[in-house]
């Protein structure tokens, strides 16, 4: 056993004993969890799903869930604790999360000055603490429920305008009180049995939230989970997001995961999604960790008849990300669109996972994934496209685009069909190159700066992914993240 | 289509599964250092390569057979399986009259027919027998020109420097599972030295096959092309029909030193099993060149036989300015299963490489193209172009495509793209309503599917090549 492995275990451990007082089957997740994660031991780059990517920092980190982080933070920082801590483990106190806002300085929450080579976090929260500020940054208008180091923040989130038949519940709360409910759908999509990593997110899982849609419930406003890492403790954060979508429901879902501050974190989220006959799901995954995080990150989709899922992944930050994006069709006629656009400098490595499973006929599915690498990053991309023996007619159709920019970036990808099936239409495409020598001609032969042109060419590059997002909040989220990430693209930037 | 013209097409029997009836010298079932001695010392071999052998088998020992790849079969017992077969005979002869009748019958039957004033214009052949290499022709013309062609045994005991020098410089005895075991056991096969600036006057050819029970055939391939010198290789394989599973695990290595060029052809029919997936060959095999400056080496691939097929030729893109190609049609029909695919390793600067794939399922069959392009950080302006096309006739076979990309340079430019279809109706309509019968019409498509690759086999493997394919399609399609 590693001493990475053998120090989450002991953790997941330490952590189910303080929380005796949880129900049975919640206990029941947690045990399951860890005896996974025993079984399967952390992943290394034997397992063929981890070929390209090192889990290393994991080991050197020795990240700590939410209550022994804070505690441990707070020895190590002294007095800068921002937060009244919770108690190693969740102490009956009813005082559990409780979170005092900083003084919300403007000033601070200015974004910082991009560093040269590195990714830069959104805002620099530690000391003046300026938390809200940079809620009120990434913060989209409307419903959010808002954590901070892997705890619900309640005083930043807010629950009001929430549409009817639409519940938005932290997880925690849930826990409590639908237990009945989440014994029932809690780990069904995202199984322990398949991952390590999700095994470690059921054997931690405190947090999080519940978004439940009603059959028919047509949501308008994107409903936003905002994760922020402060980085002045090891944290590890294990969010457990589970989506209930109704029949014929539709809505939007909008997972922010930043960095506040610099310093090793590591975010381990889960998220399952249920979709009835004919749901919809817009959902968007913006990634702006920390360049000194580690981001692990599972989306988990089950499909029902005549449903639409899409997913748009974008990811800028981390000093290692994976994301991962499986989704299912359990019923005829449901169309998925994984979209992503990774953008990486410095060392940054960026790891994205998909799979689609057409376990059923006529269902159709559209993947783009674009990855752009600077200086000494590197991005993977492995897809998958399996298509069951019954599933005729299925049409899918896959596609992942690598830029490198620099001599030292380095692109890997694994597109993979699996066909079982003859009436289908599959195919997919992977191709990395560099910037296209005759466009730059042209745009120079225009007397556009060389420098000024593959900013443009880059900008335009990556810009495919973003107009696949509906104008609106969420695009400009997007945009202004991704302009942080290319410099000079933001001047340029057109307003729909 | 019906599924009864199907059903009729797919019983069509394997036309080279007959067994010949030789006396045949044969190890008994096992496998030891002792029994790799015992093959050393019966093919007359110098110390280094019966060394070479017991490096390679106590590496083997170490080693776990590999199960990463899309096929399953059951687990083959290395104990049960004879290393050692050959034909009794006189010892190795000069002309092809002293080679025993009945095999010279066999080749005849297969249609390779030995004696040289009767054979196909301009191919010379070695004829490898189970485990050992019966008859070389054209050996003196060859000579002429400076080309060594003879069986790997003889190139041992003639050639040993060459041997010495290349032997294990493309797959090290250390290499895979099954090289390894190769390396331990192998028993013949053919070499090829083709001198600075020659172009081989004629196609090399190779034929193997298998007739005893119970045998594996380990052969080995060794085609060294020195600077400039241009050669083009062609195998082909067959064995008789039988219940049980032989295994075969053969080595090819190529080296093209600066400015040479090679081309490998291979059309492989080994005996795929019934209908009901019983018998048939498990054909794992380790393919690998190594391209210097400026040279190509080009892998043609037809594969329509084997219960399982194994195999990824690969390139080794050493030097600058090198190429390398790769072009397979892969058909499974039954319940066969192919993993097959390649490796280009681009080293150099400037080098290109071109994989062109069609796989073909039908019946209960399972394909799988498993290919790597890796650019390293050296291979300046390297380009690749990959393009992996399958095709399904029938909806209980399968077709499966994991290509890998890594790329460390960023002046690369790599594309894949892959493509699944079956043949349309509308496809099948247009020939039908122009008076073309539904079998031929299948057959022209699927033909047409696979030109881009059949157009690179020499002529006469071409020909048997569409031969082969519509033997084993006819009326697949439902």
């Amino acid at each position: 056993m590693t001493p990475a492995l053998a120090h989450y275990l002991d953790v997941a451990s330490r952590f189910h004993a303080a929380d005796a007082s949880a129900p049975a089957w919640l206990r029941r997740v947690r045990s399951e969890g860890l005896a996974h994660l025993e079984r399967q031991g952390l992943p290394t780059n034997r397992d063929e799903a981890w070929k390209y990517t090192r889990l290393a920092p994991l080991a050197e980190g020795m990240f700590l869930p939410p209550g022994e982080a804070r505690a441990a933070g707070r020895s190590a920082a002294g007095a800068e604790g921002t937060f009244i801590p919770a108690g190693a483990g969740r102490s009956a106190t009813g005082a559990e999360g409780t979170f005092i806002p900083a003084e919300a300085g403007r000033g601070a929450g200015r974004l910082a000055t991009p560093a040269e080579g590195t990714f830069i976090p959104v805002g620099d929260a530690r000391g003046t603490g300026a938390l809200s500020a940079v809620v009120e940054r990434l913060g989209l208008p409307g419903p959010r429920l808002v954590f901070v180091d892997g705890r619900l923040a309640p005083e930043l989130s807010s629950v009001a305008g929430l549409p009817r038949g639409l519940t938005l519940k932290p997880l925690r709360d849930a826990l409590r009180e639908d237990g009945d409910l989440l014994e029932s759908v809690l780990g069904q999509r995202a199984l322990a049995g398949d991952s390590a990593l999700t095994a470690l997110n059921a054997a931690l899982l405190e947090d999080g939230a519940l978004l439940r849609l009603a059959p028919g419930t047509v949501s308008e406003v994107p409903v936003q989970l905002l994760f922020l890492t402060r980085g002045d403790s090891p944290v590890l954060a294990s969010p457990r997001i589970l989506v209930l979508a109704g029949e014929s429901s539709e809505a939007t879902l909008v997972e922010t995961y930043a960095g506040v501050g610099a310093g090793a974190t590591f975010t381990n989220a889960v998220t399952e999604v249920t979709l009835e006959d004919n749901a919809s799901l817009h959902h968007y995954k913006l990634q702006a960790e920390s360049d000194t995080a580690v981001h692990v990150s599972g989306l988990h989709v089950r499909q029902g008849r005549d449903s639409r899922f899409a997913s748009h992944a974008f990811s800028f930050g981390g000093a290692l990300s994976r994301n991962e994006v499986h989704s299912a069709f359990a019923g005829e006629g449901g169309d998925a669109t994984l979209n992503g656009l990774y953008v990486g400098r410095g060392t940054q490595h960026l790891d994205n996972r998909t799979a689609l499973d057409h376990a059923v006929p006529r269902c159709t599915s559209r993947e783009l994934y674009k990855g752009v690498l600077d200086d000494q990053s590197r991005g993977t991309f492995h897809g998958l496209i399996r298509v069951r023996q019954d599933a005729q007619r299925t049409d899918s159709r896959q596609q992942n685009r690598n830029l490198l920019l620099s001599e030292s970036a380095q692109a890997d990808a694994r597109p993979q069909l699996e066909i079982l099936a003859d009436d289908v239409k599959c195919a997919h495409g992977a191709a990395v190159g560099r910037l296209d020598a005759v466009a730059l001609f042209y745009l120079r032969s225009r007397g556009i700066p060389r420098a000024e042109a593959e900013r443009l060419l880059t900008y335009a590059f990556a810009r495919e992914v973003v107009d696949a997002v509906p104008a609106g909040p969420v695009r400009d989220s997007v945009e202004g993240l991704l302009a942080l990430k290319l410099p000079g693209a933001a001047r340029r930037e057109v307003r729909a | 289509m019906s599924t009864d013209t199907l059903q009729e097409l797919t019983r069509r029997p394997y036309e080279a599964g007959f067994v010949t009836e030789v006396e045949s010298d044969t190890f008994p079932p096992g496998l030891s250092e002792d029994v790799i001695r015992q093959l050393s010392e019966k093919k007359g071999e110098p110390a280094f390569m019966l060394e070479w052998r017991l490096k390679a088998f106590r590496h083997w020992l170490t080693m776990k057979e590999p199960n990463w790849q899309a096929v399953k079969y059951n687990a083959i017992d290395y104990q049960a399986i004879r290393y050692y077969s050959a034909p009794k005979q006189k010892p190795k002869k000069g002309s092809l009259d002293e080679v025993d009748p009945e095999i010279l019958r066999t080749y005849e039957k297969l249609g390779i027919p030995l004696h040289e004033q009767k054979l196909m214009q301009n191919v010379a052949v070695d004829a490898v027998f189970d485990s050992v290499s019966v008859a070389t022709t054209f050996k003196d013309k060859l000579r002429k020109a400076g080309v060594i062609f003879c069986s790997f045994s003889e190139a041992v005991r003639e050639h040993p420097e060459l041997v010495k020098k290349y032997l294990g410089s493309v797959v090290p005895y250390s290499d895979n599972f099954f090289a390894v075991l190769n390396s331990a056991v192998f028993s013949d096969g053919s070499f090829v030295y083709v001198p600075k600036g020659v172009r081989c006057p004629m196609e090399l050819s190779t034929y193997f096959r298998i007739n005893a029970a119970e045998t594996g055939q380990f052969e080995r391939t060794l085609i060294v092309a020195d600077e400039g010198a241009t050669v083009s290789y062609l195998e082909g394989c067959t064995a008789p029909q039988r219940d049980t599973n032989q295994l075969h695990a053969a080595v090819v290595e190529l080296v093209a030193l600066d400015g040479a060029n090679i081309k490998y052809s291979t059309v492989q029919n080994w005996y795929p099993g019934d209908a009901e997936g019983r018998g048939g060959i498990y054909n794992f095999v380790t393919k690998r060149g190594i391209a210097h400056r400026g040279s190509k080496i080009s892998w043609t691939q037809v594969e329509t036989g084997s219960a399982i097929t194994w195999k990824y030729p690969s390139v080794i893109l050493k030097g600058d300015d090198s190429v390398g190609e790769f072009y397979s049609v892969a058909l499974t029909n039954n319940l066969q299963q192919a993993d097959t695919g390649t490796k280009m390793v681009h080293i150099g600067k400037n080098t290109r490489s071109t994989i062109v794939s069609k796989g073909i399922s039908a019946g209960r069959g399972q394909n799988t193209y498993r290919g790597l392009v890796k650019v390293l950080k050296s291979a300046e302006n390297a380009r690749n172009y990959t393009q992996c096309d399958s095709l399904l006739l029938g909806d209980k076979c399968g077709a499966h495509t994991v290509p890998y990309i890594e790329v460390k340079n960023a002046s690369a430019q790599v594309e894949h793209e892959a493509s699944t279809s079956k043949i349309g109706e509308d496809q099948l309509f247009y020939c039908r309503q122009r008076g073309i019968s539904q079998e031929d019409a299948v057959s022209m498509i699927v033909n047409g599917f696979c030109r881009q690759v059949f157009k690179e086999l020499p002529m006469e493997f071409a020909v048997e090549a569409q031969k082969l394919l519509g033997v084993s399609l006819e009326g697949s399609v439902g």
